[in-house]
């Protein structure tokens, strides 16, 4: 478990992290969401020991990370703008990874970078930059290591290339207990690979949910009612968070249960009645404009 | 702590990544080294070839002694640079990681301690450097034996050679390591390694100006024989008689105060680099410097300095104008401030940013400007007390000499300046002269500045005097006093100076060794001023036994009431070493031996022997009023203030006999020197010869005379001008 309390970071009188306390769990995808400058990549580097935080506390594991190299030997970070050495192929990173990192396993790297298509022999300078984040990647994967930092590693990868790592990491949390933990600055990035987020903004975090859980607690309802009396007995007793109206249709975004919601409405007369399912987007819109922030400004521009 | 196996497979991987200065490495070694040492053997052979050696031992001698010019000191100057440049760029290939945003996330990342990572690259940057060394020293040495060019002395000079540059090395890396770890930028990286290695020297060209220009009795004349803290310079000036010196106690005895030196320095460079690359920020990348208060202690210290020069260099400029002096430094001093201010945020509006640090160098620069300026700490006036002085060693301008010291075992010669030989070998043990002659210099000092300038240099026989006041503390303090000689108590504490035998054994490089004598390719002369006797080597001997005799006599009063009539000349086997010995008209026990061996000629030459005597007069027109000049500067001009009477100029040949005798009663011959007499006074009335005549006697051919050549120059002593010369050669309009 990675915990994170109260930590502070300040560059040049900038609180770059300011008082930020989130845990990350094992064997989970933990997303964390923000806009540029939001501090995400600060709190990152500080996860993986590579800035020292001015407060607060970071434990890896109940060990502290800084210049401690038990504590990063469980963890991989992989930086916006991964490094290779001038030269280097695919061959000569997996020679220092593997003195590194203990569990590292040789034949796995080379089977995935058949898969990847990534030539070994190729120099790595003459990559695009998909390709270098793959290779890094992937080399974090083979690394095995607890806990994988992904600093935007997935934004820029096509989708194919998304799905198979998201293959990848569900293998390796099923047979390794994997812990990735991805920072981006695009949701939708994020959406479909995720179990738990967390939410930057200027250096603070405005939530950590786990993802299913949100989901699961909110809701959203299309219907066209019979009635005025039927609408008002419909929303009677709900957590209603958003009402929209076209015409007769009406869009009801609901803070219950699924459960909640469609036994209450069993007891409505509607024309029409549906339960859909909410994006990441929707859901982060309702959750921080409950906590007074308009996510669209945020994140979504 | 990490294994034995993993730090070296960190190692191992590091070296992968450094290539290219391993081969840097190797080839500047290979050149230095074994490729200098061919270049030096085919001069050899080609010597060799052309006849030049008599015998295969000379031959072999040759080979050895340009084996240990390859491998020991010669040509230090190249090696120093070659050294200093493979230090920095092994020290950036190293560490330029830390200025690397992408790189310091990959290497501060992954599970490798930092004291391991900064050990491992540290002792690669060593490797780097050694191995290569020793590979080609090896080398070198198999050559050198292989062509017969070995031996002890070949051997002990490369060893010594190679760990003074060893220390050299460590000192330029561990100071690279320092400067990257406190910077977090390339270019100012690379620019605080120029300017910390040229600091020493900045400092040194600075304080120097300083105090030439602000403190009177600052002396330049006996220079500091201690290295400085850091500076190549001194490594290179050292190393000059490194190379010339044979025996290695020698060499040894003045290198290694010097290796400890620069070991203990290196030692402290390389705990500070540690400190700074552990204490470093991380996310100080890409920042000018990575801790503000280094960054403001360089400031001040830049902005001091930068204020300073600009200081001296106006305050030259300007003719001593204080008010643009004062000026200048300010602004020097405020622009260098801003510009590190916008240096250090890499941004242009954050000039002014620190004031702190701003006003902080405006005030010390103002500060050390007025302890300069008005010498707070009393440096001209200090004198150390007398209990303190362990010996003292004057220079008192007399006579300038190059001296030439025989190493010990003879087989070469050792060049050094007089202050090094006096520094050497004279050793003043009535110091309390030498402390009076400094107090009566400061009185006059009071009394000068009080004075017109008239009264400043006429009737006074002003005279620089440089006095090295050794402590018993080991510190030299060295000082240059402004005496005058025309003054009896003056003149009284010169002669407890200079005529005692540690001021002749000081001075008189033959006074002090015997063993010269021994020279068997010694030649003796004896001149007196035209004509020049060899005499037999197998008296010198003897010859410098009664001239010594004849000096417990010598003093200041007694030169400046005697003329020279003569001078001994010893000419040794190499031809530059000539030591040239005064003789003065009472010296009975040397002119007595001189008489015997038939050398011994009076002053004036025979009139049957002369043919003409022909008498120029400049008619020179003193153009430079004392009324305008400091002391100072008229005794650097001496007879310079005077216009060249090019066109005014008369010269007149006087053949009669009778006229000739008349002339030589008033001669004088330019080749003696008259050690105390000649250039010491501006006045006309005390001045030793007549500036405005020159006379050139011609001697008649195939005398018995031992003329040197058949014209000799000499002066009209002053006042001794025959009427009749005054007449005839007067300009008229």
């Amino acid at each position: 478990m990675i915990e994170i309390k109260n930590v502070t970071k300040t560059f040049d009188k900038i609180k770059a992290v300011d008082t930020v306390s989130v845990t990350v769990k094992e064997n989970m995808v933990f997303g964390l969401i923000g806009t540029n400058g939001a501090g995400k990549s600060t709190l990152l580097r500080m996860v993986s020991g590579i800035f020292r935080q001015d407060e607060g506390t970071i434990a890896v594991d109940n060990m502290p990370v800084y210049d401690n190299t038990e504590a990063k030997k469980l963890m991989f970070f992989i930086a916006d703008e991964p490094y290779f050495f001038t030269g280097a192929n695919a061959v000569t990173m997996e020679k220092y990874y593997s003195n590194l990192y203990e569990n590292f396993n040789t034949v796995e790297y080379y089977h995935y970078l058949k898969s990847f298509d990534l030539d070994k022999n190729r120099k790595i300078s003459t990559y695009s930059k998909g390709m270098k984040k793959q290779l890094a990647l992937l080399l974090g994967i083979c690394s095995h290591t607890k806990y994988l930092l992904c600093d935007e590693t997935f934004d820029g990868l096509d989708p194919v290339m998304r799905q198979g790592i998201k293959s990848i990491f569900a293998k390796e949390m099923e047979e390794n207990g994997l812990t990735p933990v991805i920072a981006s600055h695009n949701l939708r990035e994020l959406e479909d690979i995720c179990d738990h987020v967390g939410l930057l903004h200027k250096g603070g975090v405005l939530l950590s949910k786990d993802l299913e859980n949100m989901k699961c607690n909110i809701q959203k309802v299309q219907c066209v009612f019979e009635g005025k009396e039927d609408e008002t007995k419909a929303l009677d007793g709900l957590d209603v968070v958003k009402k929209e109206q076209r015409g007769a249709l009406c869009t009801i975004t609901i803070r219950n249960t699924k459960e909640e919601v469609m036994a209450h409405f069993s007891a409505v007369n509607t024309v029409f009645f549906e339960v859909l399912p909410l994006s990441l987007e929707e859901i982060f819109i309702s959750e921080t404009e409950v906590v007074g922030y308009d996510i669209k400004k945020i994140i979504l521009g | 702590m990490t294994s034995k196996k993993s730090f070296w497979d960190n190692l191992k991987g590091n070296n992968k990544r450094r290539g290219f200065v391993w081969i840097i490495s190797i080839l500047t070694h290979l050149v230095l080294w074994p490729g200098f040492l061919l270049i030096y053997f085919s001069r050899i052979h080609q010597n060799r070839s052309l006849g030049i050696y008599n015998t295969s031992e000379e031959y072999k001698r040759a080979l050895a002694q340009a084996a240990a010019d390859a491998l020991g000191f010669q040509n230090t100057e190249r090696t120093v640079i070659a050294i200093l440049l493979l230090a920095v760029l092994v020290g950036l290939q190293g560490f330029f990681w830390l200025h690397d945003k992408r790189k310091l996330d990959f290497y501060k990342s992954v599970p490798v301690k930092e004291k391991d990572r900064f050990f491992t690259i540290y002792v690669n940057s060593i490797l780097i450097y050694l191995l290569p060394y020793l590979g080609s020293i090896v080398l070198s040495l198999l050559i050198a034996a292989l062509q017969g060019g070995i031996s002890g002395v070949v051997l002990g000079k490369c060893a010594m050679s190679a760990l003074m540059n060893f220390t050299w090395y460590l000192l330029n890396l561990h100071l690279v390591i320092l400067v990257v770890a406190l910077t977090g930028n390339k270019l100012v990286a690379c620019f605080g390694i120029f300017i910390l290695n040229m600091l020493n020297k900045i400092c040194e060209i600075i304080f120097t100006s300083m105090k030439r220009d602000c403190f009177k009795n600052h002396n330049e004349f006996f220079e500091e024989k201690s290295f400085h803290v850091y500076g190549y310079n001194d490594f290179f000036s050292f190393s000059t008689n490194w190379k010339q010196e044979t025996k290695l106690s020698g060499i040894a005895g003045e290198m290694f105060p010097v290796v400890v030196q620069w070991i203990l320095l290196a030692a402290i460079l390389l705990i500070l680099a540690y400190l700074c690359y552990r204490k470093r920020p991380a996310e100080r990348v890409g920042k000018a410097v990575v801790f503000m208060p280094v960054w403001s202690l360089f400031k001040i210290v830049f902005s001091v300095l930068g204020a300073l020069g600009a200081a001296y260099t106006v305050y030259e400029a300007s003719y001593k104008n204080m008010m643009l002096t004062v000026l200048a430094m300010l602004a020097a001093a405020l622009l260098i401030s801003v510009v590190m201010d916008v240096v250090y945020d890499l941004d242009i509006r954050s000039f002014l940013k620190h004031p702190l640090s701003t006003g902080a160098a405006l005030a010390i620069s103002l500060a050390i400007f007025c302890i300069y300026q008005f010498d707070l700490f009393g440096y001209d006036t200090y004198i150390p007390e007398n209990d303190k002085i362990a010996s003292a060693a004057v220079f008192m301008g007399n006579y300038s000499q190059d001296f030439w010291e025989y190493t010990d075992d003879k087989t070469g010669r050792k060049s050094m300046t007089v202050a090094e030989y006096l520094d050497e070998n004279m050793f003043l043990q009535d110091t309390e002269a030498v402390r009076e002659l400094a107090q009566k210099s400061i009185e006059l000092r009071k009394v000068l500045d009080t004075y017109g300038p008239e009264e400043k240099i006429m009737g006074r026989r002003l005279r620089y005097v440089s006095v090295l006041f050794r402590l018993t503390s080991g510190r030299n303090v060295a000082r240059s006093y402004i005496i005058d000689m025309q003054d009896a108590e003056t003149a009284k504490l010169a002669d407890r100076i200079i005529g005692t035998k540690e001021y002749r054994e000081g001075w008189y490089e033959l006074a002090k060794h015997e063993d010269y004598m021994k020279d068997p390719e010694l030649r003796l002369y004896y001149s007196n001023g035209s004509m020049q006797q060899e005499l037999s080597p197998s008296f010198a001997g003897t010859i410098r036994e009664a001239w010594l005799k004849d000096m417990e006599q010598y003093d200041y009063t007694f030169a400046m009431e005697h003329d020279m009539c003569g001078k001994l000349s010893f000419v040794f086997s190499t031809y530059i070493a000539v030591h040239d010995l005064p003789v003065y008209e009472n010296f009975e026990n040397t002119i007595t031996l001189l008489k015997e061996l038939d050398a011994y000629y009076p002053l004036q030459p025979p009139v049957s022997s002369i043919d003409s005597i022909s008498v120029t007069n400049f008619n020179y027109i003193r153009i430079v009023e004392a009324a305008e000049y400091d002391p100072e500067t008229l005794l650097a001009w001496g007879s310079a203030g005077y216009a060249q009477g090019v066109d005014r100029f008369v010269t007149v040949t006087y053949e009669e006999p009778q006229q000739i005798e008349e002339i030589l009663q008033g001669l004088y011959p330019d080749d003696l020197s008259q050690e105390w007499k000649r250039t010491e006074t501006y006045d006309d009335n005390l001045a030793f010869a007549d500036i405005n005549y020159t006379i050139t006697i011609a001697f008649k051919p195939n005398t018995e005379y031992p003329y040197k050549q058949m014209f000799s120059t000499y002066s009209f002593k002053n006042g001794c001008v025959p009427d009749f010369v005054a007449q005839d050669t007067t300009f008229k309009e």
